[in-house]
């Protein structure tokens, strides 16, 4: 059965955290990929992100070992029931208008990570146990980081680039 | 008509899912289909092309195999059943793109992959991006009605139209990438595209979900089981029908049988406020444009008019075209112009002419079709029996082959003919109304005010239709 992310335990929830973060790495190369036949720029700008997203990974993976050590725990994004920031390419008729971008691409990245943001404070206020408000807390701080790289990324594409 | 309802009685959000039945889901999954269908047009298109060879100049329209099947036929049929009903599935079975696709697979059958992606052969080219729109195909295919005279009376016409159709759709497939005839080129694939949203039938993602999540995305890319979307589309997010070719590749490829053909009611992707352009409002002026044309070429009283568009004098052929071209590309255009900007005035709303003029401009779809319903209906009711002479002697050889070759030129309905076209017209014209009020809903942002809105937009598709009426009943 799946259960709400505010169900689990800190150290699952963290664990959720990473295998999302792995999951938008693999989503984003495979949007690379996907457009590299069309859209060298915007696959160039996916791959990028897939790279932030595992370095994003590795840091929480670094939280994880600092807090519990080797201890395992097997949960993933497949147990919960919410879709937390998943990246989308959400115009379906981008190739055929020839208007896949690197803008395009990064704006990807800055929704997705907005959403996560927004998700992770939602759950700041629902939450009542402390020990998992902090993390949640802690992870809409992490996640609005994320999105500022992204905001950055996309300020420094040229504005004539299509839009 | 309230929003969220078709013609205030069918939600918009209805849908039927065909696959649901294992039979249908197996069919479409098989990688016999379209191919099975696409190899028996791709035989009947040769008997065509060789009774058009063999035909030439002179012999009569009405008894040559390749006239009455594509003009006739292909024609009727795509107009009155295919497009409305089961959106772009001539696409589907389509043989003038077959032989460059199947150059470009170098597969008839299976599929080319490895190392986690299809293989093509030629150089994979991008178009241009300056042409992926509809305008060329707009251009082409308003050029291409100038021969319109021709096609039905001399079979040469029609061998060189079909002939350079395959020779291009070959030569573009080795250069660039995909379907890149079908999507920007061939002249026939625009009003496809367009009047297909209206159809009753679609593919669409099952549980966008379950792509949300899904990390290799195989309708995009492809795999061992089929061709990443041939159309370029990516086929978990796309809302219109406009550029779905029906392949059914992505029912092939999805991992998770997540794709879906569905039955929904009509003219519900008009209403997606997306990707809507200039380029789509033209070819759907254009397309009305031509209906009226043609009524009043070919089926209306006036013969001097034929004898031009048949070019019975170079003089009289040049103005053909001339009146043609200007009515399709700047006078019709222009009159919907007028009326849309009255509407804007009549909103005292903000919104850029341009946009009021685009939107309004899809609904006018329905009622494009509609005629080019009644048009079908005047060809096929008087002509429809020609068929049965031209399949038993298709080169005009003297055969027999089925025993109809002496059949009797026989009309059928056509006392109450007129009658069909008019029901044909206004029922086109209801579904105008409730898209143009919807889409004065999306426009304006009074949404209570939407009659008021839309009021010239309403006046422009009564006259439209009462001028029609008047053509068929005079
Ligand atoms: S392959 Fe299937 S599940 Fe995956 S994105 Fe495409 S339609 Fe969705
Ligand atoms: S979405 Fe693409 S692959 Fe699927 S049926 Fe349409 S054209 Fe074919």
């Amino acid at each position: 059965m799946k259960r709400s992310l505010a169900e689990l335990s800190p150290q699952e929830v963290l664990t959720v955290a990473i295998w999302i973060e792995e999951r938008n790495a693999r989503i984003y190369e495979n949007y690379a990929e996907m457009f590299e036949w069309y859209e060298p720029d915007a696959a160039r700008a996916f791959r990028e992100m897939a790279e932030e997203e595992r370095e994003h990974g590795r840091r929480l993976a670094a939280l994880y070992a600092g807090r519990y050590g080797e201890a395992a725990c097997e949960v993933t994004d497949a147990d919960i029931q919410e879709l937390v920031e998943v990246p989308v390419v959400e115009d379906g008729e981008a190739l055929i208008y020839d208007r896949a971008s690197r803008r395009q691409a990064f704006d990807v990245g800055v929704q997705a990570e907005r959403r996560a943001r927004a998700f992770y404070a939602e759950l700041v206020e629902r939450t009542a146990d402390p020990a998992l408000r902090a993390l949640f807390d802690e992870l809409a701080r992490v996640e609005s980081e994320h999105e500022a790289f992204f905001v950055r990324k996309l300020a420094e594409v040229d504005p004539s680039e299509n839009a | 008509m309230r929003d969220g309802l078709v013609l205030g009685l069918i939600p918009e959000t209805w849908r039927f899912e065909l696959t649901q039945f294992p039979w249908v889901r197996r069919l479409l999954k098989s990688r016999w289909m379209p191919l099975g269908l696409i190899l028996f047009n791709v035989f009947l298109f040769t008997v065509i092309l060789m009774a058009g060879f063999f035909g030439g100049l002179t012999s009569p329209g009405n008894y040559n195999f390749g006239i009455m099947i594509v003009w006739i036929l292909w024609w009727v049929l795509l107009m009155t059943v295919l497009v409305p009903v089961l959106s772009r599935f001539w696409c589907t079975m389509c043989p003038l793109p077959f032989l460059g696709e199947w150059l470009q697979r170098l597969r008839l059958f299976g599929v080319r992959y490895e190392r986690g992606r299809n293989l093509y052969f030629g150089l994979n080219k991008r178009w241009p991006k300056s042409l992926s729109n509809m305008w060329l195909m707009n251009i082409l295919f308003l050029a291409t009605t100038f021969a319109s005279g021709f096609f039905t009376v001399r079979p040469a016409a029609t061998f060189v139209l079909l002939a350079a159709i395959i020779a291009l759709s070959v030569v573009l497939s080795l250069i660039y990438r995909a379907r890149t005839f079908c999507l920007y080129v061939c002249p026939v694939s625009g009003f496809q595209g367009l009047y297909s949203n209206f159809a009753l039938t679609e593919v669409r993602v099952k549980d966008p979900e379950i792509c949300a999540r899904h990390k290799t995305k195989g309708c995009v890319v492809g795999n061992e089981r089929g061709y990443g979307c041939p159309w370029l589309l990516l086929p978990y997010a796309f809302r219109r029908n406009t550029y779905c070719g029906m392949c059914f590749e992505c029912l092939k490829t999805c991992e998770y049988d997540n794709m879906a053909v569905n039955l929904r009611p009509p003219g519900v992707d008009l209403l997606v406020d997306e990707k809507r352009g200039l380029d789509e409002a033209y070819k759907a002026l254009i397309m009305l444009g031509i209906a009226v044309v043609f009524f009043v070429t070919f089926q209306g009283p006036w013969g001097t008019l034929k004898d031009w568009a048949n070019a019975a004098t170079l003089s009289g052929y040049l103005a053909f075209i001339g009146l043609h071209a200007s009515w399709n590309l700047i006078v019709l255009p222009a009159i919907f112009l007028l009326f849309t900007w009255v509407a804007r005035r009549a909103a005292r709303q903000a919104v850029p002419l341009k946009k009021v003029y685009v939107n309004f401009s899809y609904a006018t779809v329905p009622l494009g079709l509609a005629a080019w319903i009644a048009f079908s209906l005047g060809i096929i009711l008087p002509n429809g029996s020609y068929l049965l002479h031209v399949l038993s002697d298709p080169f005009a050889w003297g055969w027999d082959l089925f025993g109809t070759a002496h059949f009797p030129w026989t009309p059928v309905l056509t006392g109450i003919m007129p009658y069909l076209m008019i029901l044909t017209l206004l029922v086109g014209l209801l579904f105008s109304i409730d898209i143009a009020l919807k889409i004065a809903r999306q426009t304006f942002v009074e949404p209570e005010a939407a009659v008021r809105d839309a009021f010239p937009i309403l006046g422009f598709l009564g006259a439209t239709t009462f001028g029609l009426m008047w053509l068929f009943v005079g």
